[in-house]
């Protein structure tokens, strides 16, 4: 569940080292072959502690946002009422089953409901912050909008007088989800181009390249300005139009990378041995052209939060009163004087990019081959600078292929 | 969220003043009599005798001299010509006001009465079909010319042509043509009868035909002039400017009008200075930095909480709320009367109910805004309690095309102030769409078809802080609001084709009650696309009313007429009225120095460059 792509099993899976059996008897067996190349990699990443620990904190940040509707929420995880249980959090009531006269859906913040959940044995068991992103904090004996932080508001309201807290904590997990899907997608996308043009080369390569020459001509702005403007905008269309997009600089490495390892000795063996182009691009090529690919992940995924901002910034993005970091910054540029809207929304976007940043780089060294990783190493933080001196260890050897 | 941003012009021509027309002596009977004075009321007399010496809401012994420095007042944040009139580019600050001058002028302190400027005579027909104005014969062009009016007759034909911004055209357009009938006397004919035509004709500014006129003979059309300096009549003259910067206005020693009794003790300061600023908050923190000397602030959001610092704290800035009497033009939105779900009057009472303007006002604008409870609110024209015996005279001809309450009480806003809360009004909203057919039941309000009520909404990022709380509440009797995201163009486009649910509408302010009334209602325009029209508002009644309003000859009759109009305007719920200011709110530098008096209805820009001097100059 958490940060799905970055989980051990994930990078095992995908960097499995195809000519690993056929390099099993060349070289005595060293202490880094024991294990398997995923598991190195884990290792090495481990071994980097900020991103270690980024990776770990984030995972927990984007935890703690999917579990958004317990912890902030504008109904009641639990409530009694005339010895009876309601579950609010899963079921909508109408306001007649509390004693109110108003058709629609409860509203658990009106006094008179609340006074209803109050009185004799009723009692409501409201979440630790008590409003959804879209709960106008309509019943606020506040002086006016945008409040300052307080008991009710933690961080304040924004301009419209919506929790900050609740709107900052769905903004986040809306982005995350959002860059996830978006760079999946667009990895996908760019390694399924990337290598079809780099293994098959010639022709295709020729035409493709023209072809992503003049798709990556077409300005994405405008489009996305025209296509809000015919289609209501949402997460998923903004998600479709950014994934039309987002895979062109990662097909041109992968390409790269394929050019290259279809001229290496085990493609060629392979297609000697009568494997199908399919079955070479997938067995082989594939898994030694992730590098870049794995090491853009974390990029990719701060870009493509940067993105959605920018977007809503703009106001291009989602319409309210869906949880936008970017429309919350637009908030706080507008109200200079409220520093709690502007302070927190910046906060929480420098710390998400922050986290991922780190998870890069220490992914990036993790991918690294020129750096080694035996054990006299591990307790020194070894600063890149020294990965040259390193170049001839014998723990080296068995990468050769990947680079 | 202010007011509306008008062009300059216009709303030097419509705003600055409120409108309506009130005796403030007695009434005269009209029918064949010929005016010829130094000013002309729409009803009744001028309150200024002939000869006097000064508005009363100036101070005619005010020092001259001094800076006063401004800032930006519209949109633009830099300008690229000094030709207010044509349609391309942007004009430069202040060039109406210091420039330029008109024949006659609005007093600030009556509600539609006009004295001579570059006119010192004023004949308006019996008839109202024409008005002559003479000219004052001291009146001089800043190149020392002296105004004829030839020249009246240039400056009209020039802004009712082409070559002008269309808005001209269309504010002469009642005027059907112009005659000279000597050097200094113009007649302009009107294309009907109407006391409000004089005001129009008075409202010309007047040029040279000389301004664009080259050294070796040739002219530059009208349409491209841009840096070449007016030659006009006003009491200033450009000093320096730069486009993006500002632009300095300095007293012309040569000005002719000095002691004319309309300009006496106003347009004290030697130099007027307007600073551009690229945004609104670099341009207010340059206020609070001491840049330059007065602000007028309409947003409520920066008045709380942003004129703050150590000049507020040592009286160097002072914040002040100036009453006005301005009246306010309707604002608020208004349902497409094109869809058959908002037809009924009752679901738009209905959906009012759901409106909670108390609580927007308090928590977002910070309790500074009145309500919009008329369609001619805080004059003697709206309506209230029961129709007096000439409304209900008025309305009787129609009386089986109007609902019966018209008949009634005039419309009481929905509030949420105790006693009433915002539960009883929506449990009343709910009992009105049942009497209309529309009742809650699966999770939506539906009519018996079993349709539900949804309303399409714009959500563009400005409107949400507001219209947040009423969508929510709309959500709370059933119905299902949808946001709709645009762009301006594709906004405008649906507009123009009527393609909209619910949209913001608001009427000019103006000073005639009439007109901009009927742009807005006249049943004729309801079916076409890109009228003003645009909540398809099709009533014979109000119709019939409005010409009514606009045909009024007395001063009674257009209050009773008003009224009547009022009471059907309001009873149809076709708008649901808003906010408007109640006072100027202002911030000026404490060495600015204003008279006693205050005027009624003004434009606090215009007041303190007119009426203001710097006290420093003062001899004790």
């Amino acid at each position: 569940m958490n940060a799905p792509l970055l989980s051990p099993t994930a990078i095992e899976r995908t960097t499995v080292f195809p000519d690993q059996t056929s390099t099993a008897d060349v070289e005595p067996i060293t202490r880094a072959a024991r294990l398997s190349p995923g598991q190195r990699i884990w290792q090495r990443f481990k071994r980097h502690r900020v991103g270690y620990y980024s990776l770990i904190i984030f995972s927990v940040l984007y935890g703690i946002s999917l579990m958004g509707e317990v912890l902030s929420n504008d109904r009641p995880l639990v409530a009694h009422y005339q010895n009876q249980w309601y579950f609010p959090l899963l079921n909508d009531y109408p306001e007649s089953a509390f004693g109110g006269e108003l058709p629609g859906n409860t509203d658990y913040h009106d006094p008179f409901i609340r006074q209803q959940l109050s009185s004799e044995s009723n009692f409501a068991f409201y979440p630790i912050n008590p409003y959804y992103y879209d709960t106008l904090n309509y019943f606020s004996a506040a002086e006016h909008y945008p409040g300052p932080p307080s008991q009710e508001n933690w961080l304040g309201t924004d301009a419209s007088g919506y929790d900050m807290t609740a709107r900052l904590l769905y903004g986040f997990r809306i982005s995350v989800t959002f860059a996830l899907g978006l760079t999946l997608v667009g990895t996908l996308l760019g390694i399924f181009i990337g290598a079809i043009q780099g293994y098959f080369a010639g022709k295709i390569d020729l035409f493709g390249q023209r072809l992503i020459e003049i798709w990556s001509s077409m300005p994405e702005l405008y489009l996305l300005i025209i296509f809000a403007a015919m289609f209501e905008p949402s997460f998923l269309l903004l998600f479709l139009l950014l994934s039309l997009f987002g895979w062109i600089n990662l097909a041109d490495y992968v390409r790269v990378e394929f050019l290259r390892n279809r001229q290496l000795e085990y493609v060629k063996a392979a297609r000697a041995m009568g494997l199908s182009g399919w079955q070479i691009i997938w067995r082989h090529v594939l898994p030694n052209s992730l590098t870049p690919v794995i090491t853009f992940l974390p990029f990719r995924m701060s870009a493509a939060i940067m993105a959605l901002a920018s977007l809503d910034f703009l106001g291009l993005g989602v319409s309210a009163p869906a949880p936008s970091l970017g429309n919350l910054l637009s908030q706080g540029k507008n109200n200079l004087d409220a520093w709690w809207i502007s302070l927190a929304t910046f906060s929480v976007l420098v710390l998400t990019l922050l986290l991922l940043t780190f998870m890069g780089e220490a992914l990036r060294d993790a991918l690294d081959t020129r750096l080694s990783d035996s054990r006299s190493e591990d307790e020194e933080e070894k600063p890149s600078t020294t990965a040259l001196e390193h170049d001839a260890k014998p723990g080296e050897k068995l990468a050769v292929g990947v680079l | 969220m202010g007011t509306h941003v008008l062009p300059t012009w216009k709303y030097r021509l419509l705003s600055s003043l409120p409108e309506q027309c009130l005796v403030f002596a007695l009434l005269v009977s009209i029918s064949d009599c010929l005016f010829a004075a130094h000013g002309f009321a729409q009803f009744g007399d001028p309150k200024y005798p002939p000869g006097f010496s000064h508005f009363e809401y100036v101070n005619p012994d005010a020092p001259k001299g001094g800076v006063l420095n401004l800032s930006n007042t519209g949109a633009n944040s830099s300008f690229d010509k000094f030709n207010p009139f044509s349609l391309k580019g942007r004009p430069a600050p202040g060039l109406m006001e210091l420039i330029f001058e008109t024949l006659t002028v609005y007093s600030l302190d009556e509600r539609n009465t006009q004295y001579g400027l570059l006119a010192d005579d004023i004949d308006v027909a019996g008839d109202f079909t024409w008005v002559i104005f003479r000219l004052n014969s001291q009146a001089r062009f800043s190149n020392g010319d002296p105004v004829t009016a030839e020249d009246v007759k240039y400056s009209y034909d020039t802004l009712s042509s082409p070559a002008a911004s269309p808005i001209f055209a269309a504010y002469f357009s009642e005027i059907k043509r112009v005659e000279i009938i000597d050097p200094l006397k113009v007649r302009f004919v009107f294309s009907r009868p109407g006391r409000d035509l004089p005001f129009v004709a008075g409202s010309l500014p007047v040029f040279s035909p000389k301004w664009g006129l080259t050294e070796n003979g040739e002219r530059v059309p009208f349409a491209q002039l841009r840096n070449e300096p007016p030659i006009a009549t006003g009491p200033y003259r450009i000093e320096r400017a730069i486009e993006s910067r500002g632009i300095t206005y300095a007293r012309n020693p040569d000005y002719w009008g000095k002691d004319i009794p309309v300009r006496r003790g106003t347009l004290n300061f030697d130099q007027v200075v307007y600073k551009l600023y690229k945004d609104r908050d670099t341009q207010v923190s340059a206020l609070r930095a001491g840049q330059y000397d007065f602000f007028m602030e309409h947003q409520m959001r920066y008045w709380c909480c942003q004129y703050i610092g150590h000049r507020f704290d040592t009286g160097e800035l002072i914040k002040e709320k100036v009453p006005h009497q301005n009246p306010p033009a309707m604002v608020g939105h208004g349902f497409n009367l094109r869809h058959e779900r908002f037809q009924n009057p009752k679901v738009r009472e209905a959906l009012n109910y759901a409106l909670d303007f108390e609580w927007v006002n308090q928590k977002i604008f910070d309790n500074h805004f009145g309500r919009v409870y008329s369609y001619f609110a805080t004059t003697p024209l709206a309506a209230s309690g029961l129709p007096s015996k000439a409304e209900l005279a008025i309305l009787a001809p129609w009386r089986d095309q109007l609902d019966p309450a018209v008949f009634g009480l005039m419309v009481e806003l929905p509030s949420t102030k105790p006693p009433s809360s915002l539960r009883k009004n929506l449990l009343h909203a709910l009992k009105l769409f049942g009497e209309a057919g529309w009742h809650y039941r699966d999770n939506a309000l539906r009519n018996d078809q079993g349709e539900p009520f949804v309303i399409e909404v714009s959500g563009a990022r400005g409107a949400n802080m507001l219209m947040d709380p009423y969508y929510l509440n709309l959500g709370k009797i059933g119905i299902e609001v949808r946001r709709r995201q645009s762009d301006p163009a594709t906004g405008r486009k649906l507009m123009q084709e009527f393609k909209f649910d619910f949209a913001p509408i608001g009427l000019r302010e103006a000073r005639m009650p009439g007109a901009e009334l009927w742009r807005k209602f006249n049943s004729a325009d309801a079916d076409i696309p890109g009228s003003e029209n645009i909540l398809g508002v099709k009533s014979p009644v109000i119709d019939a009313l409005i010409l009514k309003l606009m045909d009024a000859q007395s001063y009674e009759e257009m209050e009773t007429t008003a009224r009547a109009l009022d009471r059907v305007l309001m009873h149809g719920h076709y708008i649901q009225p808003w906010r408007y200011l109640t006072h100027h709110h202002i911030i000026y530098h404490q060495r600015l120095k204003r008279p006693g008096i205050l005027p009624l209805y003004f434009n606090a820009n215009e007041w303190v460059i007119s009426t203001w001097w710097d006290s420093t100059l003062e001899t004790p």
